[in-house]
């Protein structure tokens, strides 16, 4: 069984690792841990607001791709690890482009079983017309899709 | 991991495929199975007046139909309910109810004929439980 868990630094993401990895316990099955680093996303979200100047930078609008690829390859460093602390030995790899299209398709190429990807939670309204990774996700991919809060 | 796992299923392909899912989970889980199918009375009305009720009560019978297609597939004991309404809805009261740690449903179901809409979505956006779609 190959399980591939899309991560995005969100809290949410950290959950379907974790859960990736109890379901991947009982069925033996091999996790990779896979982002794609997209140049265009310019806010990183989160629901908190900016209390400080600090805040505010670690939100900046991401426009080169050297550091895009470079937070990319640090979440898939705190995925790896966190699921080092859960005992398992994770694969990773950085897609570049539109997660949900990058995720889907590498999903079909490399043979993976299911897919395990977070939510943030109710959508608010901005939400609901923007849509979601995880909702698109869903209407593209053609293996199972497991979506985890 | 799961002790209780809820398919909703339409009787469309994709939900035949979120029913395998189903099985083989709580087969292998040894989970508690709940189905549900359920009537979508917003495209017919739900009042005794509107003349709608033939096509209500044969959706009924089909929704009955499907859950019974399976009941028969399923090896383990599996509780199964038809609903009306709007199916997102239904499906989240259930959910409730039965407390289900896992919901799965197909990603496209006869409801879905576009890209915006689908009974799944919906599921996805607005049930704060772990949901696999097919």
């Amino acid at each position: 069984m190959k399980l591939l868990v899309a991560v995005d630094g969100s809290e949410a993401s950290e959950n379907a690792l974790t859960y990736a990895a109890t379901l991947a316990d009982a069925m033996d099955g091999s996790i990779t841990v896979v982002h794609a680093a997209d140049p265009t996303v310019h806010d990183e979200g989160g629901n908190e607001p900016d209390v400080s100047l600090w805040d505010a930078d670690q939100r900046l609008v991401l426009e080169s791709v050297a550091d895009v690829e470079q937070r990319g390859l640090d979440l898939l460093d705190d995925a790896s690890a966190v699921a080092d602390d859960l005992g398992h030995d994770v694969a990773v790899e950085l897609l570049y482009g539109n997660p949900v299209a990058e995720i889907a398709d590498y999903a079909e190429a490399e043979g993976f079983d299911t897919i395990f990807v977070g939510h943030r939670g109710r959508s608010e309204r901005a939400g609901l017309m923007l849509g979601s990774v995880a909702k698109s996700l869903v209407e593209r991919a053609t293996v199972p899709v497991t979506v985890v809060r | 991991m799961y002790d209780t796992i809820l398919v909703a299923t339409d009787g469309s392909d994709s939900a035949n495929r979120a029913v395998e899912q189903a099985l083989d989970l709580a087969s292998m889980f040894d989970a508690e199975l709940y189905g549900i199918s359920v009537v979508d009375t917003r495209r017919y009305g739900d009042s005794m007046l509107s003349g709608s009720s033939g096509v209500i009560d044969d959706l009924s019978d089909r929704a009955e139909e499907v859950l019974a297609g399976l009941e028969a597939q399923a090896d383990v004991g599996v509780t199964t309910t038809v609903r009306r309404g709007r199916p997102h809805e239904e499906i989240e009261r259930y959910a409730d109810t039965v407390d289900a740690d896992l919901i799965v449903l197909g990603n496209r179901g006869l409801g879905a004929s576009g890209e915006i809409g689908s009974t799944a979505e919906r599921v996805v956006r607005y049930i704060d439980r772990p949901v696999l779609t097919a």
